[in-house]
């Protein structure tokens, strides 16, 4: 599974320290300063979690949501917010957002977000693999079907 | 000499005596007449000497003669005195008598002529001369009547005079013109149309000491005007000093009443306006600052009645540290601002005062006006804490998330290095380490939690508002808290009133000022506890609530360590707080306070018999739609 994690705020001691701490943990990390740059990352390494701040100058968190799921509906984007933004994250989760986190970021938080994340490609890759395999049954069968007949 | 000569040839003493002579001459001539024709006829006659009885015969026809001749003498004598008598005495006399009745009479000019130049042509010549004189007088005095008479008549005044019942015995034209009064009239009637005399009656007065007396008396004219007199009396006495009537003398001073009048009611104009001047207004004497009069607002501004400050100085309203400092500025009719006076009561208010110098009939004094502004002072502190809270407000929006920023690098990185720790042995420094970073996380958290209650006190959210059940809020509050006060053995006691009236408020927002209250109540039963001395008697809250025509009211109390007044004072201000460091973010209550004042409710302390804490909050009942 893709273990690719694009980080996007406009803070570079946020940028790192997540780095630092999504490394440890295991991750690939990414890092992008603003939504354009997330963007041409994204189209490039095609990273399966976008972990993104909501607040940011120019293009902000939820039009990058947008713009990223346009790409890629599967991809599994993780907002970060502060509390007076809860507005902005409900609409996140209701434009697909896979979770939000908020900051200052809790790890467990963090983790369970990222969890989720990873359950929701896994099911889905899950999904797609019993779909290959049922196409592949199907085809199988009717390959045997028009053996028999 | 020759003057008295010719006097007295005209006087009477030589005319009666001229009459007696003659009169005498005539007699003794007529009585020597008859004596020799006697003689002669005796010598010639020769029966006389021959015969005696002849001769006594001759006597006796003698006797007869004689007598004859006396009484003729008489009788020729008194007839002649009697002519010249009543020639002399007796007209003229008659004359003087007829003059004098003349005069008597009143006919002066009526003059008396004897005839004659004696003394009683002189004696009519006097009284001649009396008669003029009289005359004369007479019309002098008969002048001075008619002019006394005009007077009396034309007097700009009403005169009458009176006897003791009070019956009009003489009046002045103008009386009669005035009052049409009937013959005998009383002087009640007349004036006033009574039937008896008045009670306090000045003409009574004068009758019984003689003195005179004064009064004012209102009645009517006879064409029904009003009218009001000033009326003097005066005692008319007879030759034995007895008072037989009054002089009533009557000023019509209807006038100068109507001006009194209108004098009067403009005073009460002006008095009412000065009572009603909705602020206190001091009248003060100009040396010595006492207040000389006040008006009614003073009562509902100072709660003093006129009574409490008459007389006492101005300068005792102002508070203790005040008195010295304002004494000369009064004294310079200086305005002053935001003194403190002294409300009866004892509560300071603040005051403006205008004093102005004036001048009282014969005095001189200060009008000092003052204007109560204690609630805009109130206001203004409200405002100015409410625009500084506004500022806090927006402050903390800004510093919360700016704030946020660092924040999220330590925690981030504390996380971080936490898992490292307990990932990888570092030796024997791990541990010291590890504490380290928790710490460096827990004080991020609480950080964290601050800026959190910060940003929800800054909160501008709009008010949403509906019918709220109190009592579901409370229970739902109150639920999620349960387990926690189960855990510290706290109790809660339901005090509920069934059937609570609806507010309008935001459940959600309403659910928070709940628990913000169970969770100080929770931390104040815990705080007496903690105090070893203490840490027996009851742990429990109750919570209550009432409703009455206008407003429902929620009580939370608790048996915690309670606070004293300095403490009670301060709650709902923003970062105030009791608590423990780290424990409080000391924005709970003023988030609580907005909250509820967002609805247009109340929220305060209240002082209670058992020690705690006890927060009443009063909201207003929902209208009925």
């Amino acid at each position: 599974m893709d273990n690719t994690v694009l980080v996007v705020d406009d803070e570079e001691d946020i940028r790192y320290a997540l780095d630092i701490y999504l490394s440890h943990m295991g991750y690939k990390v990414l890092k992008a300063e603003n939504g354009e740059e997330a963007i041409s990352l994204f189209k490039v390494f095609s990273p399966a979690i976008i972990l993104t701040d909501i607040k940011m100058p120019g293009m902000d968190g939820i039009e990058l949501l947008g713009k990223i799921k346009q790409e890629n509906p599967d991809a599994e984007v993780i907002m970060i917010t502060g509390h007076g933004d809860m507005a902005l994250a409900i609409d996140s989760i209701r434009n697909d957002a896979t979770d939000f986190v908020l900051k200052p970021i809790n790890d467990d938080a963090l983790e369970i977000a990222l969890k989720r994340a990873k359950d929701r490609m896994s099911v889905r890759q899950k999904l797609t693999e019993c779909e290959e395999k049922l196409k592949q049954l199907m085809a199988e069968k009717a390959a045997t079907d028009t053996e028999h007949s | 000499m020759r003057k008295s000569l010719k006097k007295l040839s005209y006087s009477i003493v030589p005319r009666l005596m001229f009459t007696i002579g003659l009169t005498l001459f005539i007699s003794l001539s007529a009585w020597a007449y008859f004596d020799i024709q006697q003689h002669r006829d005796i010598l010639q006659h020769p029966k006389i000497a021959t015969n005696l009885s002849e001769t006594e015969t001759a006597a006796i026809i003698s006797e007869n003669q004689i007598l004859f001749r006396a009484v003729f003498i008489f009788f020729a004598a008194t007839s002649v005195i009697f002519v010249l008598i009543l020639w002399f005495v007796n007209r003229p006399i008659r004359k003087l008598i007829f003059g004098t009745q003349q005069i008597s009479k009143g006919e002066y000019s009526t003059k008396i002529e004897t005839g004659h130049d004696d003394e009683l042509g002189q004696l009519a010549t006097a009284i001649n001369q009396m008669g003029k004189e009289i005359g004369r007088k007479q019309a002098e005095l008969n002048q001075q009547r008619d002019e006394y008479q005009i007077l009396f008549e034309l007097v700009p005044c009403i005169i009458t005079v009176q006897d003791k019942n009070y019956r009009l015995i003489q009046y002045n034209r103008e009386f009669a013109e005035k009052f049409a009064p009937k013959p005998g009239d009383y002087c009640y009637n007349a004036y006033k149309g009574k039937h008896e005399k008045c009670r306090n009656c000045p003409v009574e007065k004068t009758f019984e000491n003689g003195k005179s007396h004064q009064s004012e008396e209102t009645g009517f004219y006879k064409d029904g005007t009003v009218a009001h007199w000033l009326v003097n009396t005066s005692p008319i006495k007879n030759d034995k000093g007895e008072i037989v009537a009054v002089i009533e003398m009557i000023l019509d001073i209807t006038h100068r009443k109507q001006l009194e009048d209108e004098l009067e009611k403009s005073e009460k104009k002006y008095y009412a306006i000065f009572n009603n001047i909705p602020n206190p207004v001091f009248v003060l004497d100009r040396d010595t600052l006492d207040i000389l009069d006040c008006n009614q607002s003073v009562t509902s501004v100072y709660g003093y009645t006129k009574v409490d400050i008459l007389d006492q100085s101005f300068m005792e309203l102002f508070s203790e540290e005040e008195k010295e400092q304002h004494t000369d500025r009064i004294k310079e009719a200086a305005v002053i601002n935001q003194a403190k006076h002294i409300h009866k009561d004892g509560n300071i208010l603040f005051v403006d005062i205008w004093v102005s110098p004036s001048e009282y009939p014969g005095q001189k004094i200060f009008l000092a006006t003052t204007s109560d502004i204690t609630q805009r002072i109130e206001t203004e502190q409200q405002l100015s804490h409410a625009s500084k809270m506004a500022t806090l407000g927006q402050m903390a929006s800004g510093v919360a998330h700016e704030l946020n920023q660092p924040l999220t690098v330590i925690k981030t990185l504390s996380s971080f290095l936490m898992k490292m720790l307990k990932d990888t042995d570092t030796g024997n420094h791990t541990e010291t380490l590890y504490e380290v970073s928790e710490k460096i996380n827990n004080n991020v958290d609480r950080a964290a939690k601050i800026i959190n209650h910060m940003r929800e006190f800054a909160r501008k959210s709009e008010i949403r508002s509906e019918p709220v059940q109190v009592n579901e809020v409370l229970e739902k509050a109150t639920e999620m808290f349960s387990q926690q006060l189960r855990v510290r053995g706290i109790e809660v006691h339901w005090d509920i009133e069934n059937d609570l009236p609806k507010i309008m408020a935001d459940a959600d927002r309403l659910e928070q000022v709940f628990i913000n209250l169970l969770v100080n109540a929770r931390d104040a039963i815990e705080e007496r506890v903690n105090l070893k001395e203490h840490h027996k008697g009851p742990k429990s809250i109750t919570l209550k609530t009432r409703s009455n025509r206008k407003s429902v009211t929620i009580e939370v109390s608790d048996t915690g360590i309670g606070m004293d007044e300095n403490i009670a004072g301060k709650v709902f201000e923003p970062f105030f707080t009791t608590k423990e460091v780290g424990q409080g973010t000391g924005l709970g209550l003023s988030i609580s306070y907005g909250i509820v004042k967002d609805f247009g409710g109340d929220i305060q302390t209240v002082k209670q018999r058992e020690p705690g804490a006890c927060f009443r909050i009063t909201f207003p009942k929902q209208d009925k739609p």
